[in-house]
């Protein structure tokens, strides 16, 4: 007997994040709620953890879990939302703690969102792929409760109420004071932001913030003492958040992507025994996630925010030193070799973004998704680069990622403001003509032959590298003139 | 009930931001888009200028519902989202069917890439839909910028003085459509925010059209939804009515939820979530009954139901093996 557990919200619950505080936040809560469910797996009798491999360590944890052996959902259901409600005690304990002069009113909140955060779904069956089949389909139905709210919501999410002592106090609406309240709102949240941070650094809480309560947790279970009374893992000591809203901000690079096919490949592996194969590959994946995560740190051009399943975000940003483009296209040039050190046979899609400064957080993740969609959409294996501009603009380019090393190791010998100039003249005479089916390529082949030596023939002769079903001119003239609108954008001050 | 198509022309842009992701510090806000607006963002329109008698009326007996769109020469066929049971994809297109009591399809690969179809050709075989009817969204962001100019002098304030705005455009020939109870004199309105004016038309919804067909057929034992379903309490939001006259679904296909909040007359309704519409619902009991029937104790309640709101509007649906699952 195979049962297979996963729950939702994932995706949204990590996009709703405003710093990198929360960024990390989020995926330690992720890995956390996992790793309680592996734990409670390994010491029962009769059951054996399938997936994710290394159960014994919690940092990037996947969040499937396979599991072989007689096993009672309920028990994992309840033993999950046990491991949740008790991190919302924990915070709610702690800022209670912290400003005892509030008459709080808000424990009912607090408890809906213990019963009510997540979606809980699970998949029984005599083989592993039966299980995960059990298991999607129930999904269909989703078993999400909504929590309502009455006010102003969050600064962040912009749904959900606002935490603070007199949430849940039973007014009658009519007698309620909403300016007064702003202004009682307010001063917690200042007061709040005082004990988090007594250095006035702003790095928990910044001036106009006014979070929903996972919003807090996300951000609290970040600190050292709380993460360690959880048994959590912990944020690095020399932890810097990105100065990315402040004036002084300068532009990031996000690098979002995934195995390709996983599902397809994970059936075919559960099907050749007793998840043997899928265990050996989850294994695999994990410590992959791991190296990777300790490799990129000590390259010093940012950090991996998860890497664990077969899925990954890492930042580029360095503190001191400004961080060039190009630094970052020779890293991802570089970047199949790395991710084939987990010797599995899976090529792997993703998206990059170079995000200008005032670029909210949580955008930038849509567009790393966005971008990621992209290169599986243009028949995988590749990547897609996307230059977001703070007007919320944005040129993108997908390329596949032997490809990109060839063109892009040559790029120092190329004229880009030259090359530039020369596609917008052309344009403008309407020798580049991306708006029809019928498009000649051949002057962007030939244009592209002269700043890339032969690579236009190249390119005219393999167009798959394009796009693995769309082949027409139309398809080659915006490949190219993509090409040359992000390379201006990324290679021309290198 | 839905006796008028009010239809919504733009004369420019149509505001397609959620207000509160927009701050200075946030300037780009693509994550709070939000477009179409909901019917009760047209409700406001009706109390322009409405005497004491006329508001009365309306605060007792508007019913909206919405958003739809249309091409404008033709508002009575107006798209409507399509039925989760159907994906249409860029070149082919599958079914979900029912077999053994479990949702089953064949290409379970293929995602949707249309949203939309003609709410004449509801019962049109997939092929067709598939074929010339499917539509994408008909409209796009564009980024507008709004200056706050100093009152003395034509330059921007150093602070806040920069507002950008996710606004949508739609694409020409194509206008927005909601179902309304009343009538509204046609002109030109402000709309869903930033100032943005549109034209509004109104037409009557002939009782022969196919559209008032489809309306007034009894749902049977499943339907979907072509507006955003809010179920539940006022504590909480839920993805099917709890009233005990209301059957219990035994098959759904549905999403994660979307929050569902109006402003009306500088109040602000609760926040609910909303089981997204295109969501299938397949009953244990037949219902019997149109929606437009349906008890309006089903909806949750805040001063009025929000049956008003259109929430939840529903069309049978014929699903494939529908009749091998046995009620419970």
């Amino acid at each position: 007997m195979y049962t297979v557990f996963t729950f939702a919200p994932v995706q949204g619950f990590i996009e709703k994040s405003r710093k990198l505080r929360d960024l990390y936040g989020a995926s330690i809560i992720l890995s956390y709620l996992t790793f309680r469910l592996t734990e409670k797996a390994e010491a029962a009798e009769g059951v054996q953890v399938i997936s994710p491999g290394m159960p014994n360590v919690q940092e990037g944890m996947p969040n499937r879990i396979v599991l072989s052996g007689v096993v009672t959902v309920e028990e994992y259901q309840k033993a999950f939302f046990e491991n949740w409600r008790r991190m919302l005690r924990e915070v709610r304990d702690w800022i209670e703690r912290q400003l005892p002069a509030y008459e709080y009113c808000w424990r009912d909140e607090w408890q809906h969102w213990g019963n009510h955060a997540w979606e809980f779904f699970w998949g029984q069956g005599a083989s592993v792929p039966e299980a995960v089949n059990d298991l999607e389909a129930r999904k269909l139905a989703r078993s999400w409760t909504g929590i309502n709210w009455t006010g102003e919501s969050s600064s962040l999410s912009g749904t959900d109420a606002i935490a603070w002592p007199g949430l849940g106090r039973v007014v009658d609406v009519r007698s309620r004071k909403l300016n007064q309240e702003k202004q009682q709102i307010q001063l917690f949240y200042s007061e709040l932001a005082k004990r988090l941070d007594p250095q006035g650094e702003g790095k928990f809480l910044a001036e106009n913030e006014q979070l929903s309560i996972p919003e807090l947790t996300k951000r609290l279970v970040t600190r050292h003492d709380l993460a360690r009374s959880l048994g959590m893992t912990e944020l690095e000591a020399g932890f810097t958040d990105l100065a990315r809203e402040q004036d002084k901000g300068t532009w990031t690079g996000w690098l979002m992507g995934d195995g390709d096919k996983i599902g397809n490949y994970l059936k075919d592996l559960a099907r050749s025994e007793d998840g043997g194969a899928l265990r050996h590959f989850s294994e695999a994946m994990r410590e992959w996630g791991r190296s990777f995560a300790r490799d990129f740190a000590q390259e010093k051009l940012g950090r991996v925010i998860y890497a664990g399943g077969d899925d990954f975000l890492a930042v580029f940003y360095r503190p001191q030193k400004k961080l060039l483009p190009g630094e970052v296209i020779d890293w991802l040039c570089n970047f199949p070799k790395i991710w084939r050190q987990h010797g599995q046979k899976v090529t792997v899609s993703a998206g990059f973004v170079w995000a200008a400064p005032r670029v909210p957080q949580r955008d930038v993740l849509q567009h790393c998704r966005e971008a990621e969609q992209l290169s599986k959409a243009a028949g995988r294996d590749r990547l897609t680069l996307r230059v977001v501009f703070n007007s919320g603009q944005y040129v993108q380019w997908t390329c596949p990622w032997e490809y990109l090393k060839t063109l892009m190791e040559r790029r120092n010998q190329v004229d880009w403001t030259r090359l530039y100039k020369d596609l917008a003249e052309l344009q403008a005479r309407h020798a580049f003509e991306e708006n029809h089916e019928s498009a000649d390529p051949r002057v962007a082949l030939a244009l592209f032959d002269i700043y890339f030596p032969r690579q236009g023939e190249y390119l005219n002769a393999h167009r798959t590298l394009v796009h693995k079903d769309k082949f027409s001119g139309q398809a080659i003239n915006s490949w190219i003139s993509d090409l040359i609108r992000v390379g201006w954008h990324l290679c021309s001050n290198t | 009930m839905f006796q008028y198509v009010i239809t919504v022309e733009p004369l420019g842009l149509l505001y397609g931001s959620a207000g509160a992701f927009l701050s200075p510090a946030n300037l780009v806000g693509r994550a709070g888009r939000r477009f179409p607006p909901d019917a009760p963002t047209l409700s406001g329109l009706y109390y322009n200028g409405a005497s004491e008698a006329l508001r009365r009326e309306l605060g007792e007996k508007l019913h909206l519902a919405g958003p739809f769109w249309a091409e404008q020469e033709d508002p009575l066929n107006f798209y409507v989202p399509i039925p989760w049971t159907r994906v249409v994809g860029e070149d082919s297109s599958d079914e979900w069917t029912i077999a053994d009591h479990h949702w089953q399809r064949t290409d379970p690969d293929l995602k949707p890439a249309y949203r939309w179809q003609p709410i004449n050709s509801w019962k049109a075989p997939l092929r067709n839909l598939q074929k010339n009817q499917a539509r994408k969204d008909p409209w796009q962001f564009v980024p507008a910028l709004h200056p706050h100019l100093k009152d003395d002098e034509r330059c921007v304030p150093e602070q806040d003085g920069l507002f950008l705005e996710n606004a949508a455009q739609m694409c020409p020939g194509t206008c927005l459509v909601y179902l309304a109870s009343h009538p509204l004199s046609a002109g030109w309105y402000r709309f869903g925010g930033e100032s943005h004016v549109v034209q509004i038309g109104c037409r009557d919804l002939p009782e022969r059209s196919k559209a008032m067909a489809l309306l007034a057929e009894p749902i049977d034992r499943a339907f979907a939804l072509l507006t955003p379903g809010i179920w539940g309490s006022n504590r909480f939001s839920l993805r099917h009515p709890q009233h005990p006259d209301f059957p219990k679904p035994v098959l759904m296909l549905t999403e994660k939820p979307v929050p569902f909040r109006y402003r009306i007359a500088e109040q602000l309704g609760r926040g609910r979530y909303a089981v997204p519409a295109g969501s299938v619902y397949v009953l244990s009991q037949p219902l019997d009954q149109p929606w437009r029937d349906w008890n309006s104790d089903w909806f949750p309640r805040e001063g009025h139901s929000y049956k008003r709101w259109g929430c939840g509007l529903a069309l049978p649906l014929e699903i494939e093996g529908l009749q091998t699952l046995q009620g419970v």
